[in-house]
């Protein structure tokens, strides 16, 4: 347990090192990429809940930023595969309460509960994988500066920094809090659901101390609510393209059956 | 510069929880003097160091900074010229690089592109960490992430630092060589801190805090070598002050 939430930190740190990039991707402006990413789950998430094959081109969106922006594939995926439980929890009843059959593959029934179980956990994935790229190639800090340049009020833009900032607290406090924990139970038993409770209250306290504490950092070094960066980027003609272009991919792909339509001018070709 | 003087009149503090930390505190230091602020767990010392900047501000008393009364028109000036460093360097670099955390201050101040990285490569230079630009700080050692914090506010060019235990959590080494730079410096300091060895090496005058209150406010030579006082206010003679167990 304790080793692994401290993977979990160490790598969602790495991916706002890894927005220090310098690749054409890295230089597009933050705004059009969180255009682009909003875009894309929106069309992802809006996907019927049978379709299957027809999510497949929202890959190429996926391959080609992780490639284009050198991204490291493996960690990109495990930390997407760190986060499933949630999806298979949300999908897992459905192949119970729907089975109407819906294909036939070789004499196997697969059921509408099935299909839409796979198409949850496809889309899901797909959705965190383009947050994952999103920070990667953006960063955190920077996302919030666009938000900030698309007129979303202070409050609000300082308030989601803060909440990011404060998930690293918070599992750096309960990382330590589980290994004491841990190094102190010696018998199981003890290990009960008010021990548990007390534990999480006292993870609040901490953490709300700490986030406390580097509020008062940030404030004595000049924080006024602002954030201020090196570089105000400008959006300039590519990064327009950049956001036409896959914004038209998106929709295309949402509302065509693209790679069925491919399969069907295929077989024209052959008949 | 004689404008660098921080001066409390009067200050008293209690936690909105009730606490009653700080009773009555007054003293003024005047430029380029390094003191050490020194007494028991819970004394109030943090609590005080956070009135010096304005983070904290109480009902009665006040704080100079210069000329200035803290308010919220000088603010922002003062703590430029006041610098803080933090107990804890986990609180103090929350950027994702050491570039990014030493610019924080500077471009807060809203300098110059070329300004700020200027100076986040002099601080960087200072600290002797110049070469850790560019590593992620959860990443470094113990002394590493020091000297980062350190820098984080000296590329603010401040006037006055004030620091919670820099030495706290340092090997015997990293601890020698914070020391051996903090010697160099020739801001004003305040140095809250355990370290009564450290004190001795860097500030000439101590104040002592025993339950929000200063009991004693003097040379540290002096003050360090009183056994019956620093009794009192649960602290213990410095190593180097101490009689030779062996030699008598
Ligand atoms: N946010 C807070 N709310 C209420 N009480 C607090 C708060 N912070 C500190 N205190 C209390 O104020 C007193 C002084 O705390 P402070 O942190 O200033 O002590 P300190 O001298 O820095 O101690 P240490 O040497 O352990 O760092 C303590 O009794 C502490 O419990
Ligand atoms: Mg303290």
């Amino acid at each position: 347990m304790s080793i692994s939430t401290e993977t979990i930190k160490l790598e969602i740190h790495a991916l706002d090192v890894l927005s220090r990039g310098n690749s054409r991707i890295h230089r597009i402006d933050a705004r059009i990429q969180l255009f682009v990413t909003v875009v894309f789950v929106l069309s992802v998430m809006s996907m019927s809940r049978y379709d299957i094959i027809a999510l497949f081109p929202f890959f190429i969106y996926i391959t080609a930023i992780i490639a284009i922006g050198g991204l490291p594939v493996i960690s990109l995926i495990k930390k997407a595969l760190l986060m499933s439980p949630f999806a298979i929890m949300i999908g897992i009843f459905n192949p119970f309460f729907d089975k109407t059959p819906y294909l036939n593959v070789y004499g196997l029934n697969i059921t509408g509960g099935w299909l839409s179980f796979i198409s949850i956990i496809l889309r899901f994935f797909l959705t965190v994988e383009a947050g994952l790229i999103l920070i990667s190639v953006t960063g955190m800090y920077r996302i919030c500066k666009a938000l900030r340049q698309l007129g979303l009020p202070e409050v609000f833009v300082t308030q989601i920094l803060f909440l990011y900032r404060y998930l690293f607290v918070l599992i750096e406090e309960g990382t330590g809090m589980i290994r004491a924990k841990e190094l102190r139970v010696f018998n199981k038993r003890q290990n009960n659901l008010k021990l548990f409770g007390r534990m999480a209250g006292s993870l609040f306290l901490r953490t709300f101390n700490r986030a406390q504490r580097i509020y008062q950092a940030m404030v004595a070094r000049g924080y006024k609510g602002e954030i201020k960066m090196l570089e105000n980027s400008k959006i300039n003609s590519v990064d327009i393209m950049y956001g036409i272009g896959w914004t038209m991919f998106f929709l295309a792909v949402r509302f065509y059956n693209i790679p069925v339509l491919m399969g069907s001018a295929v077989l024209k070709v052959f008949q | 510069m004689s404008h660098h003087i921080v001066e409390a009149r009067n200050l008293s503090y209690t936690y909105p929880d009730g606490t009653r930390v700080l009773k009555d505190i007054s003293f003024k230091i005047t430029h380029g003097e390094s003191v050490a602020v020194v007494g028991a767990n819970g004394a109030g010392k943090s609590t005080l160091l956070l009135h010096l900047n304005g983070y904290l501000s109480s009902s009665k008393g006040e704080v100079l900074i210069g000329d200035y009364q803290i308010n919220k028109d000088t603010i922002q000036n003062i703590r430029r010229t006041v610098g803080m460093v933090f107990q804890n360097p986990d609180d103090q670099l929350f950027m994702p690089t050491v570039f990014d955390d030493v610019a924080f201050g500077p471009l807060n101040l809203g300098f110059s592109k070329q300004e700020v990285e200027e100076r986040v490569n002099r601080s960087l230079e200072i600290v002797g960490a110049l070469k850790l630009k560019d590593r992620p700080p959860y990443k470094l050692s113990g002394g590493e992430k020091r000297a980062v914090s350190i820098a984080t506010v000296l590329s603010m060019s401040p006037d006055i630092l004030v620091m919670d235990e820099p030495t706290s959590n340092l090997d015997p080494k990293s601890r020698r060589s914070l020391i051996g730079l903090l010697k160099k410096f020739e801001h004003t300091k305040i140095i809250a801190t355990h370290d009564l060895d450290m004190a001795l090496d860097l500030c000439e005058r101590t104040i002592i805090i025993h339950e929000g209150k200063i009991t004693a406010d003097g040379l540290t030579e002096n003050l360090f070598r009183d056994k019956e006082l620093l009794f009192e206010n649960s602290l213990e003679i410095p190593l180097r002050l101490q009689a030779c167990p062996v030699c008598g």
